[in-house]
């Protein structure tokens, strides 16, 4: 069996200052699998949502599962502008809510590229699966916070895992 | 309004690779529309977990829209699995647990009868894998988005009940013995010290 290490740290920021979203560009494709550790808050009401290569057309789509003391809950939702890869609660304003991102196969040109997460925070749990209907190679990773910011001391890190 | 974007960080900045040791690539599968099922043999015991990432499409199966994975280890096929699960699928969430399985049911695959290029993913974490005294624990995330209704997304936990250290996996699609890996599949082992 090969064997080799792999879960490389491709690029980490800490936000300095309030932010409506974070751009990973100039991904390298020579990984198998990427994976986004987000870990913030934010000024009102916003989710941690993706865009890749830039593309705002609705070639996005996602289905979610949540949970929280009042019940659990799912909902798919086709022809998005983005991924929305939270469980479905808001944001907070102050820290408490993160989620690890795997961006799996990003770089095939063959498939469509598909997200799946865990996330939570004082508001609930639960994770997401999500699908962006290209078969271009991921370059560029947008973070986007619609509607608000995210606040300063929110981070975001970028890791590659390669595979045999 | 679209967003803009003050802050970024360009990969290219990054100078070198800051490899970790502690996570290794160990196996991988490459499907190929061909396979039913593998196994991935002869495990190094020097890790302390194992986790399996796995995408994948699934081929040759003529009627339904996702097909289930089934794991065994150390090929017992006898009933010492047990799996509890939660899924969310369009607006519906389900929940249930089965005792006594002659495999842990991994969750299942979107299949060539769905939207075209969609895979379904799947991340397999094993834990202290290589213990001889005690049972093993099991614990996955899978989905699958086709941007339709049918898509879903699974939380899984299940238990080997055997004292043994993992030296193997097999991997089957549904039991139909038809059902295949197909192109642009993987199945890919990793170690974690």
């Amino acid at each position: 069996m090969a064997a080799g290490g792999t879960y490389t740290p491709i690029a980490s920021t800490v936000l300095s200052s309030s932010q409506p979203g974070i751009t990973f560009s100039g991904i390298s494709a020579s990984y198998t699998d990427l994976v986004l550790v987000c870990d913030g808050a934010a000024t009102g009401q916003a989710n941690y949502e993706l865009r890749f290569n830039s593309d705002t057309t609705s070639l996005y789509s996602r289905t979610f599962l949540t949970g929280n003391v009042g019940g659990a809950s799912s909902n798919s939702a086709a022809n998005q502008t983005f991924i929305r890869c939270d469980f479905g609660g808001n944001l907070e304003t102050t820290f408490g809510q993160g989620v690890v991102i795997n961006i799996m196969n990003y770089s095939n040109t063959s498939v469509n590229k598909t997200i799946i997460s865990r996330s939570g925070g004082t508001s609930g749990v639960g994770g997401s699966v999500g699908m962006w209907r290209s078969t271009a190679a991921i370059s560029t990773i947008d973070v986007i916070a619609t509607g608000a910011n995210y606040i300063s001391g929110s981070t975001f890190s970028l890791y590659g895992i390669v595979r045999a | 309004m679209s967003p803009t974007f003050r802050a970024g960080v360009m990969a290219s900045q990054i100078s070198g690779h800051l490899t970790s040791p502690a996570y290794e690539s160990i196996a991988t599968y490459l499907g190929d529309n061909t396979l039913n099922d593998f196994t991935l043999s002869n495990i190094p015991q020097t890790y302390k977990h194992l986790q399996v990432r796995i995408t994948c499409r699934t081929g040759n199966h003529a009627f339904d829209t996702d097909d289930g994975l089934f794991m065994y280890a150390n090929s017992d096929a006898n009933n010492n699995y047990s799996t509890t699960y939660m899924y969310g699928s369009g607006g519906s969430v389900y929940s249930g647990a089965s005792a006594t399985q002659p495999y842990y049911s991994c969750g299942s695959f979107p299949s060539t009868n769905t939207t075209a290029n969609a895979q379904g993913v799947m991340i397999i974490d094993i834990l202290d894998y290589a213990n001889t005294n005690k049972y093993k624990t099991i614990k996955s995330i899978s989905g699958f988005d086709t941007n339709t209704a049918n898509s879903m997304y699974f939380i899984r936990t299940g238990n080997w009940r055997s004292t043994v250290a993992i030296s193997s996996l097999k991997f089957l699609l549904v039991t139909d013995g038809t059902t295949r890996f197909g192109s642009n599949s993987s199945v890919a082992l990793y170690g974690i010290k």
